[in-house]
């Protein structure tokens, strides 16, 4: 009888009815099928009701990448040879970007890789290569595992040939999607060559235990059309069966021949599949007859080493969802982007079999959603076994999608609750492990409008990301007949269980317009309220106890809401619905101020108390949403006096709260100082960081603010009490933060109490507490950004993405001053807000907090610390007090690290200059003036500065005018180089003279302070970096810069001779202006010489600029400018400062590069 | 043979081989100055008379003596030999009674620069009531051990019961100290780096068996040290260590001179870390501070005692805080103590 042909097999099934659940699904688990169904358009030929999906159909594919490190491995060592199926030559893995990513590379590399077609080629080279091992890697399903048996039960196999088995069954993979209770299929077409040896009876438990129809098949047009015909025919029947559609070769039991020698050689083991994880009873191992030949264990470092990247997949990559046939291949991120069969990221897009190189190649393009591209899922309430299909509209469908990103604590869940009800979509939203899953139900267009406005219309604080999509049973029925516009219900669910380590931190947010307006209505139940806010707006991250963010969870569960409020929390329509910090007077946090024994607890007179204080040039201590602040009248002379006194502060720049005025609020910022569009945008953001900005000439604020200086750092207010205070005012206040020299923040009512007794006159206090306190972050408009130089309230935690996934959760502790410590794992990276100087107990004690609380709130466990070398650092005594394993980054290394890491430059050949004050360098002396060449993980230090003595060392830096002797004695300069008695210049030079406590450095830092010290009068400094900014203000003009000249030293390093600049600054025909702008200018031209000899040694064009040197906007900007003409380019930071904060980050970039190259361990 | 013959100015390697030249010496230089009725037979021990009663206990010290310059203004090796290893049973609570000194002489230091480190010693000892039972020499070959340096044992005898350590320390304790800090540290750097001038500097090295005597009597006494090495910062490092406690010192109270401080401000040293070679550091319980205080003030070695900080529960470092409530850690010594800043 001759077989029918396809178009006649088509007729049968176009014959056929549509069944009455409307559609079905058919899933296959072979590459050949999917081949077939894709190159010969089966899915568009075919009833649009059948849905054809590729499923787990590829071994290659499922092959799990520590196999295919080891195999890369293996054929890089001496004395192997690495023998396998073509396909899987161009398998890449996820290794560091300096390693081979698959066989293929590491055959460029010169690793021994022999692409073969059938295991006898591979007794062929064994033979030919008695002198090496020849090893073959084998992936295959148990078609393919068969010869591998025939070839392994041989008795006459070289000693040489050993076997890397990576073999599969596939009816495991069926059964686990199908364990979940969600296949996401109706119906199975199993794999026809998997059947001839195995037996059609291995899927019978598909149809009889699941009660799916289910059909073997064959790999023709004709052969598979059989077997949808054939599932289809017992989905119509209601009849799940199994049917043997490939007749031709398959036969109930098997092969049994090829079954017993697999039996024989080989044992049943619980096997990895690639992006699934374990799988029981899924793979092959070599049995104890095959021990002998086992490359596992010939090799056990290769493996120990492979397997502990266990796991991981190149970021972005979805195939694990494409092989479970969760997701279809366009929907993955990558596909025909970052993926293609040319340079393939997953193996679904390596191999002939995979699913996306399989579409790819027949011309699907990315983002493209196929008709019948959308994955179902059974009903999740379905058992087992229940094949009836609940009955579905024909109108209606139903999605669900899931969403990652910053979508929890900012009004998410409400939005999508308004957008659901605008669109008339039934259905639930929920936050589940740090995501939000959304299911809705409505006609398809909506759908589409729905998921087009979920990314688009999110609220302003949000940041999501889809994660994943997919089509879900529309259960909830058609619209009622009789009441087509009855609505239905669209309801947030309670957030379930605990978010793990998924969750983003929401952050604080500044007054919203719309609180504000409220604020300002006289008739609005929150006139006046200083704790005014809705979903939009107000305190999260410093009102955080743990998440998921919900207000019992913060301290705001001490003010239960007032009918009034709780009306508008429950009202889907207020932009106060399910927003979790909001209150008003009746039931929210309450002012009170206390001057002396004077106690004002009723909020209005409080606040006006307040004002009355300020306005009479007292100091008050107001508490605000990170901590409190140490405010006073800018314009008051006196005022500013009596707090420079009081909190010792001499000469420290104080920031300035400007009020809110004008259209876009920035107006009386402009009368104060010159405005660039980088700048405004900064002061409006939602950080409302200090912005540190010139003046005006006739800026009319107090020099007291800032001695010496040209510039003031502003800020808006935030939050509405600092809106209540400064529009009652109307003038700029000092907004310090409220601390004691270098120790952190003050948060707390009992401390301020106590510390701040002799500070501030009176205080403003409020009664929600704030659990995590945040300064105001800093920045400063440097070439065209508001770059930071400090990340507080509304900025941090900062979190940045990994190019890769970290084996190992790290926390890298950072340096001394500018503390900020980071967490990493997987391929995320927290950045904690700013934590201080820590020569300080409580800020020690706060960095101990932080360590603390970090990874609690993320639900991860650090395994490894990185820190600074330096043993003085507190950082670093914590580091190796923990009993946790450590790893020494050293302070230059994590500066370029984190510019690199922050820029992605994880590969390619970077020059960075990491110029700042000191930092022990590798070498034992202190750093900071290092040009360092090369990548994270590597770097070679290719120039410097002489080295110079540290007279007195940290005393050589509170006390500039030292090194201003110092250096000029270096230089040759006799008499009176310096300011200082005659007898401590006696003494000094002394000291200098003997080298006592005078440890060499080259750090431009230093430079900047003997400049200073030489331009400006300046006994002692009180804040770090003062003799910097001074010489920065004291510049004017362009300068003229002095080639200084260059010597190599016997390590090769470049070394900069900086005592002609030190002569010249000496030079007193000059004014001081003119030198500061000298000194300036020819750091520029040191930096051009040193980049020039680095790009004529290694052709290196990139350059970075980072450590706290670079915070210099006129040093900065002129060298950039500079490089830039000289043909490079020039990386700064954008998201991190350049200074000390950023060691954390570089100390986890450093070691991201190193662990990933294996350097360790 | 053509060997140098001993020169009679500077001891020679001769001196150290046990015969007629080091028996000389010994007579002329140790025996002469030190000679009391037990060191006099020059045996190979010393035998000691019976103690008179049986409401005391033995307490033993042992010391090795080495300093740069050997002279240094306030002191020298000699006198130094003798106050650290009295020092070290008077804190104890013990009087000192009896010295075994072992010298180890360098080949070429001048004789008589050793004789006048004898007299020193000898003068010392006198004057803290000590015998130099027991003794030996060696001669070491040139650039062995930087002139001279010794090993000094002590034994001394306290009361029975005295219960001194840092076991009974307590929160609220009081921490005394009896004079200026880092006099000895920064007299000895001076001396050694040939500044010229140390003038208005001198070493504070002296027996500090009044001070430690004068409260011995005294209920509520805890604990005394005497801060050399590592000086009075190091020595609070130990009780923290011990107690778990932390340790607030008050920067206004603390004794130290105004020329010391200018020195230490100019070569970056800080002077709680420097040695102290007549000084102690006594914990009390806080209601005694003031009476400790009063005894130790009408001693002349205890005029410028002061209550420097406290014994304190809330945390358990070294904290020192400033007239306005500033607050610095003082962290234990580095080896070579590197800028911070950057």
């Amino acid at each position: 009888m001759a077989l029918p042909t396809p178009g006649e097999w088509l007729e049968r099934i176009r014959a056929l009815p549509r069944p009455a659940s409307g559609r079905l699904r058919i899933l296959n688990v072979c590459g050949g099928h999917e081949r077939t169904i894709t190159h010969a358009g089966l899915r568009k030929v075919l009833p649009d009701y059948l849905e054809l999906i590729p499923g787990p159909g590829c071994p290659v594919c499922v092959c799990p990448e520590e196999d295919i490190h080891a195999a890369v491995a293996l054929s890089l060592a001496d004395d192997v040879i690495v023998a396998t199926f073509g396909d899987m030559v161009r398998v890449p893995c996820n290794a560091p970007r300096r390693e081979p990513r698959s066989l293929q590379a590491a055959r460029a590399l010169g690793g021994r890789v022999v692409p073969v077609a059938s295991p006898g080629e591979v007794l062929t080279l064994a033979r030919q290569h008695p002198g090496k091992r020849v090893v073959f890697f084998a992936a295959g399903f148990e078609t393919t595992t068969a010869p591998i048996a025939a070839l392994f039960s041989r008795t006459d196999l070289p000693d040489n040939l050993l076997l890397l088995l990576s073999a599969r069954q596939t009816w495991p993979a069926i059964a686990h999607l199908l364990a979940d209770g969600a296949p996401g299929f109706d119906a199975l077409i199993a794999p026809g060559h998997v059947a001839t040896i195995m037996g059609a009876e291995q899927w019978r438990f598909v149809a009889e235990a699941h009660g799916l129809p289910t059909a073997v098949a064959g790999f023709t047009p004709g052969l598979i059309l059989a077997g949808l015909h054939a599932v289809l025919r017992q989905a119509l029947d209601r009849a799940p069966r199994l049917d043997n559609a490939y007749p031709q070769c398959v036969t109930a039991a098997g092969n049994r021949r090829a079954q017993a020698l697999m039996g024989a050689l080989f044992e049943i083991t619980d096997a990895e599949w690639r992006g699934i994880g374990p799988l029981p009873d899924s793979g092959y191992g070599c049995a104890a007859t095959l021990t002998e030949r086992d490359a596992r264990r010939h090799f056990p470092g290769v493996f120990e080493a492979a397997y502990a990247r266990r796991g991981e997949m190149p970021p972005g990559c979805d195939c694990a969802e494409v092989v479970l046939g969760r997701i279809r291949p366009p929907q993955c991120r990558l596909y025909g982007s970052a993926c293609r069969p040319e340079s393939p990221v997953g193996p679904c897009m390596v191999s002939e079999e995979g699913a996306c190189r399989i579409w790819w190649s027949h011309g699907v393009p990315p983002t493209h959603e196929a008709s019948s591209g959308r994955i179902a899922a059974t009903p999740v309430d379905a058992a087992p076994g229940e094949t009836a299909p609940i009955e579905r509209a024909p109108d209606q469908e139903a999605q669900r999608w899931v969403l990652a990103g910053v979508v929890q604590g900012v009004g998410f869940r409400p939005f999508v609750q308004r957008l659901a009800s605008r669109l008339e979509l039934a259905g639930q939203v929920r936050n589940s492990g740090g995501k939000v899953v959304i299911e809705a139900q409505g006609s398809a267009d909506r759908l589409d409008a729905f998921e087009r406005a979920l990314l688009a219309e999110a609220p302003r604080l949000a940041r999501p990301r889809l994660a994943r999509r997919e089509t879900i049973p529309a259960t909830l029925g058609p619209p009622d007949a009789a009441r087509p516009n009855a609505a239905r219900p669209f309801v947030i669910q309670p957030s379930d269980g605990d978010p793990g380590g998924a969750i983003q931190l929401p952050l604080d947010s500044p007054v919203c317009p719309a609180c504000l307006a409220e604020i300002h209505d006289p008739q609005d139940r929150h006139h006046g309220y200083p704790f005014t806010h809705c979903d939009q707006c107000g305190p999260r991250y410093s009102v955080i106890e743990r998440l998921p963010y919900d207000r019992a969870r913060t301290s705001l569960k001490a003010f239960p809401l007032c009918p009034e409020c709780r009306r508008e929390y429950d009202d889907p329509h207020s932009r106060r619905f399910h927003a979790q910090s909001i209150g008003c007077p009746q039931c929210g946090p309450r002012l009170e101020f206390v001057q002396g024994k004077r106690t004002l607890s009723d909020p209005r007179e409080a606040l006006e108390a307040a004002i009355a204080a300020l306005a009479d040039g007292r100091i008050v201590a107001v508490k605000g949403v990170g901590g409190y602040h140490l405010m006073a009248d800018a314009g008051n002379p006196a005022a500013l006096a009596t707090l420079r006194e009081r909190k010792h502060r001499p000469h420290k720049p104080f920031a300035v709260m400007v009020p809110w005025q004008g259209e876009d609020g920035l107006g009386a910022v402009r009368r104060h100082a010159r405005l660039d569009p980088a700048a405004a945008e900064a002061l409006l953001a939602d950080e409302r960081p200090v912005v540190l900005l010139p003046l005006r000439a006739n800026h009319g604020l107090e020099a007291g603010l800032a001695p010496g200086l040209d510039e003031v750092g502003m800020l808006l207010p935030y939050a509405p009490l600092h809106h209540l205070l400064l529009e009652a005012l109307a003038r700029p206040l000092v907004a310090t933060s409220a601390n004691l020299g270098g120790e952190p923040i003050i948060a707390d009512r009992a401390m301020a109490a106590q510390r701040l007794g002799r500070v501030a006159d009176a205080f403003l206090h409020h009664d929600r507490p704030i659990l995590r306190p945040v300064d105001d972050g800093i920045r400063r408009p440097i070439a065209g950004r508001a770059r930071p130089l400090r990340l507080g309230r509304g900025a941090a935690p900062l979190e940045l993405e990994l190019p890769w996934r970290l084996p190992r959760t790290l926390l890298a502790v950072g340096a001394q001053q500018k503390s900020t410590v980071c967490l990493a794992w997987e391929a995320r990276l927290v950045l904690s807000p700013h934590i201080g100087e820590l020569s300080a107990l409580r800020t020690q004690q706060a960095f101990a907090r932080q360590i603390e609380t970090l990874p609690g709130l993320y639900g991860v466990r650090p395994e490894l610390v990185l820190h600074d070398a330096h043993p003085g650092y507190h950082s670093t005594r914590w580091a190796r007090d923990s009993g946790l394993a450590c790893r020494e980054v050293a302070h230059h290394h994590a500066h370029a690290a984190a510019l690199c890491g922050e820029h992605g430059r994880f590969r390619e050949p970077t020059l960075v200059f990491t110029w700042d004050g000191t930092g022990l360098g590798p070498d034992g002396s202190l750093w900071g003036g290092e040009a360092l060449l090369g990548r994270p993980g590597r770097w070679r230090r290719h120039a410097s500065f002489a080295p110079f003595a540290l007279p007195g060392g940290e005393a050589a830096i509170r006390e500039p005018w030292r090194l201003a002797a110092t250096q000029g004695w270096q230089s040759g300069l006799e008499g009176p180089v310096a300011e200082g008695t005659d007898e401590a210049l006696a003494l000094l030079r002394a000291a200098w003279e003997r080298r006592l406590n005078a440890p060499a450095c080259s750090a431009v830092g230093r430079l900047f302070d003997a400049a200073a010290a030489l331009l400006v009068p300046m006994p002692r400094v009180s804040h770090e970096a003062q003799a910097a900014m001074r010489l920065e203000a004291l510049a004017k003009g362009d300068g003229q810069g002095l080639e200084l000249p260059h010597q190599r030293d016997p390590d090769g390093v470049l070394r900069c001779d900086w005592r002609p600049l030190i002569r010249h600054l000496h030079d007193a025909r000059l004014g001081p202006e003119r030198r500061a702008a000298d000194f300036h200018a020819t750091l520029v031209r040191v930096l051009c010489r040193q980049a020039g000899a680095a790009r004529d040694a290694t052709g290196v064009e990139t350059l970075g600029l980072t450590g706290g040197v670079f915070q210099n906007r006129r040093l900065t900007e002129a060298a950039v400018a500079a490089l830039e003409e000289d043909g490079f380019r020039v990386l700064l930071h954008e998201r991190l400062p350049c200074n000390d904060a950023a060691i954390s980050v570089g100390q986890v970039m450093e070691c991201l590069a190193r662990l990933s190259r294996h350097e360790e361990e | 043979m053509t060997q140098p013959g001993p020169d009679s100015s500077t001891v020679t390697l001769a001196h150290g081989n046990g015969g007629r030249l080091m028996r000389q010496l010994i007579d002329a230089v140790f025996v002469r100055q030190l000679g009391n009725p037990w060191l006099a037979p020059l045996a190979d021990a010393a035998i000691l008379p019976p103690f008179p009663d049986g409401d005391h206990e033995l307490v033993f010290t042992s010391d090795g003596v080495t300093v740069q310059p050997l002279f240094f203004a306030g002191g020298d090796i000699g006198s130094l030999a003798v106050h650290g290893t009295v020092n070290d049973l008077a804190v104890c609570g013990a009087t000192p009674r009896y010295l075994s000194l072992n010298a180890f002489l360098e080949e070429g230091l001048p004789l008589d620069e050793l004789e006048r480190i004898v007299v020193s010693l000898a003068k010392a000892a006198r004057a803290c009531d000590v015998q130099v039972v027991a003794g030996d020499t060696k001669v070491l070959p040139r650039g062995l051990c930087g002139g001279l340096y010794f090993g000094v044992s002590g034994i001394g005898t306290r009361p029975l019961g005295l219960a001194l350590g840092t076991r009974d320390i307590r929160a609220g304790d009081a921490v005394l100290v009896s004079g200026p800090l880092g006099d000895h540290g920064i007299a000895v750097m001076l001396a050694r780096e040939e500044f010229g001038l140390s003038g208005s500097l001198a070493s504070d090295s002296a027996s500090v068996l009044p001070l430690t005597q004068a409260l011995l009597t005294m209920p509520g006494l805890r604990f005394m040290r005497d801060p050399t090495r590592g000086g009075l910062a190091t020595v609070l490092h130990e009780v923290i260590q011990a107690t778990g406690l932390g340790v607030t010192l008050e920067e206004p109270r603390l004794p130290i001179r105004g020329s010391v401080r200018s020195v230490c401000d100019m070569l970056g040293y800080d002077p709680l870390y420097l040695a102290c070679e007549g000084r102690v550091v006594a914990i009390v319980a806080e209601e005694q501070a003031d009476e400790a205080l009063r005894r130790w003030q009408a001693l002349p070695q205890g005029g410028g005692a002061q209550r420097v900080g406290t014994l304190d529960p809330h945390h358990d470092r070294l904290l020192l805080v400033n007239e306005w409530g500033g607050e610095r850690l003082l962290q234990e010594l580095e080896d070579d103590p590197l800028p911070r800043i950057c």
